[in-house]
């Protein structure tokens, strides 16, 4: 980051884009949830520390760093923010689940070709016809590699 | 016995049948995901460890060490060609030689990483092999209070990483020690931030945070984007041959890197990434002409790359003799050691000796294999990045989901991975850095345990944590280093750290 380039206007909470506030607000709230639970427990006394001392701590310190991304200079002004796009996100995860839900009725085989048409198919530049001999060329290799040659206990099939 | 004695017994076991052949593999698997961008290894030797349950403990370590300094040399190729860093480490290496590659010189740019990276691994090889000996009987002094400095101090050099922010890096720090005390208190057994979750009562396990939070959310983050691929340049054994006074011009500033990184890869926390950006900024300051740098200058690619090989030999020190971790991956490896029940600490190098200079003697063949790989078959690693990412990444979250799931045969780790997936997305979207987290949630359970002890001992003083000269010294380092960012980020001018501007030079990278 060029601090030259900062404006001096921006390193006070003026120049907070949505995103710090999105932010802040989630690190004050992991904060004051972590010193909650930590009140929830026993603290303790300085001989004998109590199983909340810790959480309350790092919650009170999260949420000072709250405080401070408030005040501070946003970096946020000067460096390129990353895009948001669901497709990844939405797509991925839809994979992992589909692998939660079939990999025990189903076995490796078919759940591999599902969770990588699944994820694939988060890349509109990919070809229907690649998906599928995508998802035939790992499922094959997937139970090839871990199923025969590395012996772990997974049911290739259902069967 | 002296240290070539044990070297020559280590010798013995690292030229054994296996652990050559696992060592070729660790070595291989680290350069190809070290060359592919977006698959580090920390996600690899994630994947890959349930599978070293089957393995005895020795060829097991070979072949994720190997993972792993493998990687660091994969990693500049990418970072050179493409201007795409497969690590963070790779990030300074993008800086000059990105510019080298658009020159037409790609190939001496690579020929002179791999020498540097050689060259600094071999250095960080004897460093280790010196120190490890003299701090593990420094170590046996250690009690509870330097055991918490030291993490303290880790923590701290861990969050001084990010260097956009301070704050945001002790966010990242604090919310790594939060996820890091899930599970059941070890002193009073209750449970804390279990959500209900029965499974959750035993912790967050390493794996599903690590391969969530680096490897998921990076391809949730880059599923569906266009990526920039292919390199249409040829690189055969002419274009290999480094340019007139390429070598002169890199022999001191490979040593200083070396030198950089080995001291820094054995601080917990620092790690082979920030002493990249230090090496990088040495030469810089040192250079008779410092413009050079950023166009394409030798020394600012040869540098780096022995800085981050030689720290990521040296980071094996406090790892195995104290059992502090220095780096997320040191963790899993630490992990992989005790699922072996070999417990790290000072007394590894006794009552383990075979398996520790094995280690050591493995990685001065995996160095060797690495230069074989790295030299003659660069160009078998440059077709790699022709492949497609839409044809990779599903085929690495069906690797990840595996090898997730086949740890504890659990579903519920694979949902876990997606969580923390999710979560790694939108740490991304809001700017922070999620190394510094994992260092603190793998530190979080010690840091505690060592913080209530030395209360207990103590009882009741805080004096105790600066009494000794050991651990009284860390902490004041730790709060120098604190002062000295709090410092120059209030006077910022002093502080320029380099910054590669990655965006706008891909569009030239692919003509």
């Amino acid at each position: 980051m060029n601090f030259s380039d900062v404006d001096e206007k921006t390193r006070f909470y003026k120049g907070l884009s949505a995103r710090d506030w999105i932010t802040i607000s989630l690190v004050a709230g992991c904060g004051v949830y972590s010193m909650w639970e930590g009140l929830s427990l026993d603290l303790g006394s300085v001989r004998r520390i109590g199983a909340g001392a810790f959480p309350f701590a790092i919650g009170a310190l999260l949420s000072t760093m709250a405080i401070f991304l408030g005040i501070g200079r946003s970096p946020e002004s000067t460096v390129d923010q990353p895009k948001i796009s669901l497709r990844g996100p939405v797509h991925i995860s839809a994979a992992m689940i589909a692998f939660m839900i079939l990999i025990n009725p189903l076995g490796l085989a078919p759940t591999i070709a599902i969770v990588t048409i699944l994820s694939a198919s988060a890349d509109r530049s990919l070809k229907l016809r690649s998906v599928l001999l995508l998802a035939l060329f790992a499922s094959s290799l997937c139970t090839v590699v871990f199923v025969f040659l590395l012996g772990l206990p997974l049911q290739p099939f259902w069967w | 016995m002296t240290i070539f004695d044990n070297l020559l017994m280590g010798f013995g076991v690292a030229l054994s049948w296996e652990a050559l052949v696992y060592c070729f593999i660790g070595v291989t698997l680290g350069t190809f995901i070290g060359v592919l961008p977006g698959l580090g290894p920390m996600v690899t030797i994630g994947m890959l460890l349930p599978i070293t349950y089957y393995l005895d403990p020795t060829s097991a370590i070979i072949m994720l060490a190997g993972i792993y300094y493998g990687s660091q040399y994969g990693n500049s190729t990418a970072s050179i060609l493409l201007n795409l860093p497969g690590t963070s480490a790779g990030a300074v290496t993008c800086l000059d030689g990105h510019p080298l590659a658009l020159q037409g010189r790609a190939g001496s740019a690579l020929f002179m990483t791999t020498i540097a990276s050689f060259f600094g691994s071999c250095f960080g090889i004897i460093v280790l092999a010196s120190l490890a000996p003299l701090l593990a009987s420094f170590a046996l002094q250690f009690g509870p209070t330097e055991y918490f400095a030291l993490m303290l101090l880790g923590l701290i050099a861990a969050a001084i990483l990010v260097r956009d922010s301070l704050v945001r890096g002790l966010v990242s720090v604090l919310l790594g020690l939060l996820l890091g005390l899930v599970g059941t208190d070890i002193y009073s057994g209750s449970p804390r931030f279990t959500f209900g979750f029965l499974k959750l009562s035993d912790g967050i396990g390493l794996v599903p945070i690590a391969t969530g939070v680096f490897g998921v959310a990076l391809i949730m983050a880059n599923a569906g984007r266009h990526v920039v691929n292919g390199s249409t340049e040829k690189l055969g054994w002419r274009s290999m041959m480094p340019g007139p006074g390429d070598v002169r011009r890199s022999i001191l500033p490979m040593f200083r890197g070396a030198s950089i990184g080995s001291i820094l890869g054995m601080l917990p926390g620092a790690g082979p990434t920030i002493s990249t950006f230090i090496a990088y900024a040495t030469e810089k300051k040192i250079a008779r002409d410092p413009s050079r740098f950023g166009r394409g200058a030798i020394e600012g690619v040869a540098a780096p790359e022995a800085s981050n090989n030689a720290a990521s030999q040296t980071g094996f020190v406090p790892t195995l003799t104290l059992g502090v971790p220095g780096d997320p991956v040191m963790a899993v490896m630490l992990g992989a050691l005790m699922i072996h029940g070999v417990p790290p600490g000072p007394m590894l190098l006794v009552d383990h000796a075979p398996l520790f200079w094995g280690l050591v003697a493995s990685f001065f063949i995996g160095n060797l294999l690495l230069l074989i790989l790295n030299i003659p078959l660069i160009g078998l690693w440059v077709q790699l990045l022709k492949v497609p990412y839409g044809l990779l990444y599903p085929m690495i979250i069906s690797f990840v989901c595996i090898g997730v799931y086949s740890i504890n045969n659990s579903v519920f780790d694979v949902g876990l991975v997606m969580a923390f997936g999710l979560f790694g997305y939108m740490m991304l979207l809001l700017s922070i850095e999620p190394a510094p987290m994992l260092l603190g949630f793998i530190l979080a359970p010690m840091i505690e345990e060592n913080f209530r002890r030395s209360l207990i001992l103590s009882r009741g003083d805080f004096m105790t944590f600066v009494e000794t000269p050991i651990s009284g010294g860390l902490i004041a380092l730790s709060a120098l280093l604190l002062g000295w960012i709090i410092v120059s980020d209030l006077y910022p001018k002093k502080m320029q750290v380099p910054k590669e501007d990655a965006s706008e030079e891909n569009s030239g990278g692919q003509n």
